[in-house]
């Protein structure tokens, strides 16, 4: 369900899962920090394609991805500042974490509706594994699309968290104090 | 599958506490503690203000993972240390949509894609058969959060107010390993 953090021999001679009491003669090295950034994508009458830009200062491993809200107007495509693309082309969340592929009739692509209609559940996180590696201030945008123009879908919005885990004192990477 | 994890033990933790307790040592305990964020109390509860509470024990602790009940689909939550670390930052390339702090709870709470800002609204309110509200698994903390003796995690949650009087209420499952006779404790 939710993944363990295993670190590569590359990044365990810079930190440890744990950061542990500093013993004589012996270096100490941090500890891994798990963190949770927080993300939102509006569509409205003039934003069609809204984009949100995640990067910060440290090396971070992208490990999982939650979205909430009207889930059936978006397709998204996550992609890294040198142009790797996660997913080939836009899709809808479905595709990223386990759950409600049995839509209600006529609500994919149709407009977003108050109430109970949609969205079920998740059965799990969207999990990435192998995690997507992001070096210090790599940019990683998530991209949203609506799935039908603004006659049919005038706004929609989803909120997302992103899930990392940060390697403090890597190469390049800020140390923790 | 609703799935836990298991305690492994990390050789400093080792040299106080064994997984069950022994002649010589005394066994890691797993408890549940709550903490429940409600705008109830408040006089006026309309207004969207960040309700604030406060997790601490004795012990050294890990936190190692939260669950969630309640209107899930309308908090967002910020969770900081008491140094004032936080965990769920801002991203700083993020544009500001003027969201108070922290991440929506649905997000984290795993089963919830309930979100009250987006046109398809947060859960009703009252229950609809067939389209109940699943926790279809528990937020796992991996790394653990680690806590020192008496230092306190601080859960600050912001409700979303559609209508005027809204009542709302989160609680949070805070479920820990703690390690006695370690650290102080």
């Amino acid at each position: 369900m939710w993944p363990r953090l295993r670190l590569t021999p590359e990044e365990a001679a810079y930190v440890q899962k744990y950061s542990a009491q500093t013993k004589p003669g012996v270096a100490n090295k941090p500890g891994v920090l798990r963190r949770m950034y927080p993300g939102t994508l509006i569509i409205d009458a003039t934003v069609r394609t809204p984009t949100y830009q995640f990067a910060i200062a440290r090396r971070c491993r992208v490990f999982a991805i939650n979205f909430a809200g009207d889930l059936n107007c978006f397709n998204l495509q996550i992609e890294d500042s040198a142009g790797e693309q996660f997913q080939m082309t836009p899709m809808t969340s479905p595709h990223f974490q386990a759950g409600p592929n049995d839509l209600p009739v006529g609500t994919y692509g149709s407009p977003p509706v108050a109430g109970p209609v949609f969205p079920g559940m998740v059965l799990g996180p969207g999990v990435f594994d192998p995690n997507i590696r992001l070096l210090s201030n790599q940019t990683l945008s998530v991209k949203g699309q609506a799935v039908a123009d603004a006659t049919v879908i005038p706004e929609a919005r989803i909120d997302f968290t992103i899930f990392v885990w940060e390697f403090p004192g890597m190469p390049d990477s800020p140390a923790r104090q | 599958m609703f799935e836990w994890p298991e305690l492994d033990l990390t050789d400093e933790e080792r040299e106080f506490v064994r997984y069950y307790g022994t002649r010589e040592k005394p066994g890691a305990l797993r408890r549940t503690y709550k903490v429940l964020l409600s705008n109830t109390a408040i006089a006026a509860a309309d207004i969207q203000v960040a309700l604030i509470r406060n997790f601490q024990t004795a012990r050294r602790v890990r936190v190692f993972g939260l669950t969630f009940a309640g209107d899930i689909s309308r908090w967002f939550l910020d969770v900081k240390t008491a140094s004032g670390e936080s965990l769920t930052p801002p991203n700083p390339l993020a544009a500001d949509t003027g969201n108070p702090p922290g991440c929506m709870v649905s997000t984290l709470a795993i089963g919830t894609p309930w979100n009250a800002l987006s046109v398809n609204g947060g859960y009703p309110g009252a229950a609809v058969i067939g389209h109940e509200q699943w926790q279809t698994a528990p937020h796992i903390v991996e790394p653990n959060i680690v806590m020192t003796p008496n230092e306190t995690l601080i859960f600050s949650g912001t409700p979303i107010i559609v209508v005027d009087g809204d009542a709302v209420v989160l609680e949070i499952g805070i479920h820990v390993w703690e390690f006695p006779d370690m650290g102080g404790a």
